[in-house]
């Protein structure tokens, strides 16, 4: 009897779970994206409002997040997965290849000069994926908090200037592989002439020097010695986090840095009481980092130029009027009205560099950050002095990049 | 085939039948894995024969021998006897007739499970924000009665991480001990307590000679199954410390993930599971033998 | 009811270690309800009941499937822990009173599973279940998660078995039941606490299970709780009240189940020991 009333029960089952391809009704595409549901309210809006305009292209919105590239690689290579897959410029690099992805030139065409990040989707002279969004970490404070100091213009000046108030400078200082301090460390190397890898002629080498380095360990662990960032920010990985965003807000933290999604629910929070400035050196061509989003359409979509068309609408400016990210095209972005708070990040983009600096050598830029984030940590905690954590820096590099 | 073998087969074979082809076919190809060089954004079919390679840079990488003490000690061995000693107090607690009579007993036992049925993802959440050290609230308590100067950041201090880490563990994961061992408290017979209380036995000697050797097929189940699970366990340390501050709470379990999806080495991590799979093996083996020894001759 | 002052001594230090327990539990029910605005902490005591209320809630149910992501969850659950009681039952049972030469193989193979890190299954799995075309499928994910928990089910009921002495089968079997009669009618009675232990552990390990879920079942119709809740926590996220009301919400029904449990339990045992 258990055994009918299993076989019964499959039958109901497998009833359930339909595959409901086939027909000749209306294109249907999958777009999967993996922001939070928090944030993307307005590509909703924005979806729909093509369904609504579009009866023959139907669109179904799919969230998987937190950001799983793996899983789109592992659909893709066995012939399934969303038509449009939304990728971060990080793992464009990851899913270049035609047994993933379908290249974009033909339909790109001359349009791709207006985009910012291409270097990030460009691979083999062929474009995977179309930037979409553009972000970048900018100065984040409390303004009553600041009081009358100056959002600072240098890395030496944020020191000193935080230094003067009690938890001057809030920042995600944990020794994770995904902890956000590496943003901050790569822009304190880069505006004083580093990096952690570089590539001169297609030879890739270790990209700053062990002064350099113990410098930079120096200055980000001052900042905890000098009182400048309470010590239990080492135990914080994200900007997100609530004693960043909820510091800010009340005033517990007067500077953290943050991108604009996040400080989009911060300012729902607090108001006013908030605003951006570029980071130290934000204006210096190249000593900050241009991340964001890019549409990418998978080699197995049945619909590859209905696809290209949703990924149209989605990059034009009638996309960004509800979606509120900063759209990674030049002309777009100019036509965007943004409040007054935003202008940091507005003010920086246009200086900011996108990762590519670090892509195409045998290490991948997750590895690197969470080589960094390691010893950086083990300097905060005292297991390593700053000098020995610099060595250990270039080796865990140098042996890495040999492969 | 022998008659208890004819008997147990068809009882056997359908939950058999049903491992073996979902774990089988992976395991092995698991083994195979730990010999060839891919990438997690290749199919299978792309991979290339590397030899050792694998074995050889996960046995050369010093950090590795540092996670697999920071595994044995305090991830396994430490969270396991915490949660047996407290999980065995508690069952004994909520067994009590105290709380039966005052009609409390199913409250108890239902608030016990509740960590349980809190995601891990959530759990870890809400403890990072009760040790936080500027907000959290275990610091604003340990300030307001004195025993601390200061908020202290206790997943960020060598001093403070570990034990923070098991606690969290030993919260969430506690429910499953007190649960399995209660269900084995209530089926010792009552008589056997009669008995031996007519026998001028105390509550230690009756604990001792009754409770526990009942419980013992059952403690044997609880300890070998927590072992294995906490062992493999990335969920916890990941999200928490993420091996940190430092490498200080690296464990295997987040060098697997770190080799196969940070440097996306797919071999790598196999060959440290494989590695992992080999000392949960030999363990099992060495406990099951032990315990089965126990058990004749009780 | 007669006052002992001794009861205290249970009483006391069961609900001092509950309230350790249930803390942040409770805790974050609280911060669900919170206003964004009040979600800082640092707010003096008396300040912190001030603007309860829905807000996030109204915020998660608006923006997400939640409601069915729980409905998908109870099914698979309840149906998985089902087919893993009754298949762990036989099995248990044949190891428990048999002592066949297979035995010790067959137990180590069943533990072997138990070995393997997950995330290197995960691939095979996935390219078998699109050959079969089980992803996006109930019955696919049903499959994973009754070979997943059958192992522990395994072995605990073999536990409980074992402590269950054979004088009752061999009792039963002179009366006539047949090996499946003396299962359902002897042992399993016997064992109830057991069989409740195993369908609470059942439940809640597929209930929390996001890894195989996330994988293989990625349509928007199809998602559990873990894989909805996950998709909170994204890179940008920072909506902690939102983030507390979903995990309430994935909370609740699972309390809710074990209560009602718990309660036919102890009612089931009480009436056994009457009729002892």
């Amino acid at each position: 009897m258990a055994a009918s009333a299993a076989v019964a029960l499959c039958l109901g089952l497998a009833a359930c779970s339909g595959d409901d391809s086939g027909g000749d009704g209306p294109v249907k595409l999958v777009f999967r994206q993996f922001d939070p549901e928090s944030e993307i309210g307005g590509l909703k809006t924005a979806v729909d409002a093509w369904n609504g305009s579009h009866p023959d292209i139907q669109v179904e919105l799919q969230t998987l997040s937190p950001n799983n590239i793996q899983q789109f690689a592992r659909e893709a290579n066995s012939g399934s997965g969303p038509d449009i897959n939304q990728v971060a410029f990080a793992d464009v690099a990851f899913v270049a290849n035609s047994k993933i992805l379908q290249p974009l030139d033909e339909y790109l065409g001359a349009g791709k000069d207006d985009l910012l990040a291409t270097d990030m989707v460009t691979f083999e002279d062929k474009t995977w994926a179309v930037p979409w969004t553009a972000d970048t970490m900018a100065l984040v404070y409390n303004k009553e908090k600041l009081g009358s100091n100056k959002p600072p213009t240098t890395w030496e000046e944020l020191a000193t200037t935080a230094a003067s108030i009690k938890n001057g400078f809030c920042f995600p200082a944990a020794g994770s592989q995904t902890s956000a301090q590496w943003f901050a460390i790569n822009y304190y190397l880069w505006s004083h002439g580093g990096a952690f890898i570089q590539n001169t002629n297609g030879a890739w080498s270790t990209g700053a020097t062990k002064e350099q380095l113990t410098s930079a360990l120096d200055f980000f662990n001052g900042l905890f010695t000098s009182g400048a960032t309470s010590k239990s920010f080492q135990a914080v990985q994200d900007y997100s986090d609530p004693s960043i965003v909820n510091g800010l807000a009340t005033g517990d933290c007067a500077m953290s840095y943050m991108p604009p999604a996040t400080f989009a629910t911060l300012t729902k929070q607090a108001g006013d009481k908030v605003t951006s400035a570029p980071m130290p050196s934000g204006l210096t061509d190249g000593a900050t980092h241009l991340g964001g989003r890019a549409l990418a359409v998978n080699r197995n979509s049945k619909h590859p130029d209905q696809a290209y068309e949703v990924i149209k609408y989605l990059t034009s400016a009638e996309t960004f009027k509800t979606y509120s990210q900063y759209p990674a095209s030049k002309k777009t972005l100019t036509e965007l009205d943004v409040p007054e708070a935003q202008k940091g990040y507005v003010e920086q983009l246009p200086h900011s560099r996108s990762m590519a600096r670090y892509i195409g050598s045998d290490l991948t830029v997750a590895s690197i950050q969470q080589l960094v984030n390691q010893q950086f940590s083990a300097v905060y905690s005292g297991q390593s002095s700053s000098a020995d954590a610099a060595q250990a820096i270039l080796d865990g590099l140098a042996k890495g990049l040999k492969g | 085939m022998s008659r208890p073998g004819r008997q147990a087969l068809p009882l056997v074979t359908p939950a058999l039948l049903v491992i073996g082809v979902l774990f089988l076919f992976p395991g092995v190809y698991n083994v195979v894995l730990a010999f060839q060089d891919l990438t997690p954004f290749d199919a299978p079919g792309d991979a290339e024969w590397a030899g050792l390679a694998n074995f050889q840079a996960v046995l050369t990488d010093p950090l590795v021998g540092s996670a697999a003490v920071n595994t044995v000690f305090w991830l396994t061995a430490a969270t396991v006897i915490i949660r047996l000693v407290i999980g065995m107090g508690l069952a004994l607690l909520l067994h009590s007739r105290v709380l039966h009579r005052w009609r409390l007993r199913g409250f108890a036992r239902t608030a016990v499970l509740v960590p349980w049925m809190v995601p891990p993802v959530v759990a870890v959440a809400c403890w990072k924000w009760i040790f936080d050290g500027n907000t959290g609230v275990l610091n604003q308590f340990l300030v307001a009665i004195g025993v601390l100067p200061e908020g202290v950041p206790f997943l960020a201090q060598t001093s403070t991480v570990w034990w923070s880490v098991i606690a969290i563990i030993v919260w969430r994961e506690l429910p499953f001990v007190v649960i399995v061992l209660l269900a084995g408290l209530q089926s010792v017979p009552e008589e056997q307590y009669e008995a031996a209380a007519l026998d001028g036995a105390g509550r230690w000697a009756s604990f001792r000679h009754i409770t526990l050797p009942s419980l013992r097929p059952v403690i044997t189940v609880v300890v070998l199954m927590t072992v294995i699970q906490t062992f493999n366990n990335f969920v916890y340390v990941w999200l928490s410390t993420g091996g940190g501050p430092g490498t200080y709470t690296q464990v295997l379990a987040t060098q697997l993930y770190s080799k196969a999806f940070v440097a996306n080495s797919l071999g790598e991590g196999a060959a440290i599971g494989l590695a992992m799979t080999a000392v949960m093996a030999v363990f099992a083996l060495a406990y099951l033998r032990v315990s089965d020894r126990g058990r004749v001759e009780a | 009811m007669r006052w002992r002052p001794r009861d205290l001594l249970v009483i006391v230090p069961t609900f001092a270690i509950l309230f350790v327990i249930v803390f942040p539990v409770l805790w974050m029910v609280f911060t669900s309800l919170r206003p964004a605005s009040a979600l800082a902490a640092n707010l003096p005591v008396g300040q912190w009941f001030d603007g309860l209320g829905f807000d996030a809630y109204g915020r998660l149910f608006n923006d997400s499937g939640f409601a069915r992501y729980i409905g998908n969850s109870l099914l698979v659950s309840a149906v998985s822990t089902v087919f893993t009681v009754v298949l762990a039952s036989f099995a248990a049972y044949g190891l428990s009173r048999f002592k066949f030469r297979l035995r010790g193989p067959v137990l180590l193979i069943v533990l072997a599973t138990q070995l393997l890190p997950f995330v290197v299954l995960i691939s095979p799995i996935y390219l078998a279940f699109s050959e079969i075309g089980l992803l996006n499928s109930y019955v696919g994910l049903v499959v994973v998660y009754v070979a997943m928990t059958l192992p522990l089910a395994i072995y605990l009921l073999l536990g409980y078995f074992d402590t269950i002495p054979r004088v009752l089968d061999e009792a039963a079997r002179i009366d006539g039941c047949s090996t499946a009669g003396v299962i359902f009618r002897v042992v399993l009675p016997i064992a109830l606490p057991g069989i409740v232990t195993v369908v609470t552990t059942t439940f809640i390990t597929t209930w929390e299970e996001y890894f195989f879920a996330s994988v293989l079942m990625t349509g928007e119709d199809l998602k559990t709780v873990q894989v909805g809740l996950s998709s909170f926590f994204g890179e940008y996220s920072s909506d902690w009240g939102m983030i507390m009301a979903a995990a309430t919400v994935a909370t609740i029904p699972t309390i809710l189940l074990f209560s009602i449990v718990q309660k036919r339990l102890v009612a089931g045992l009480s009436a056994g020991s009457v009729k002892q």
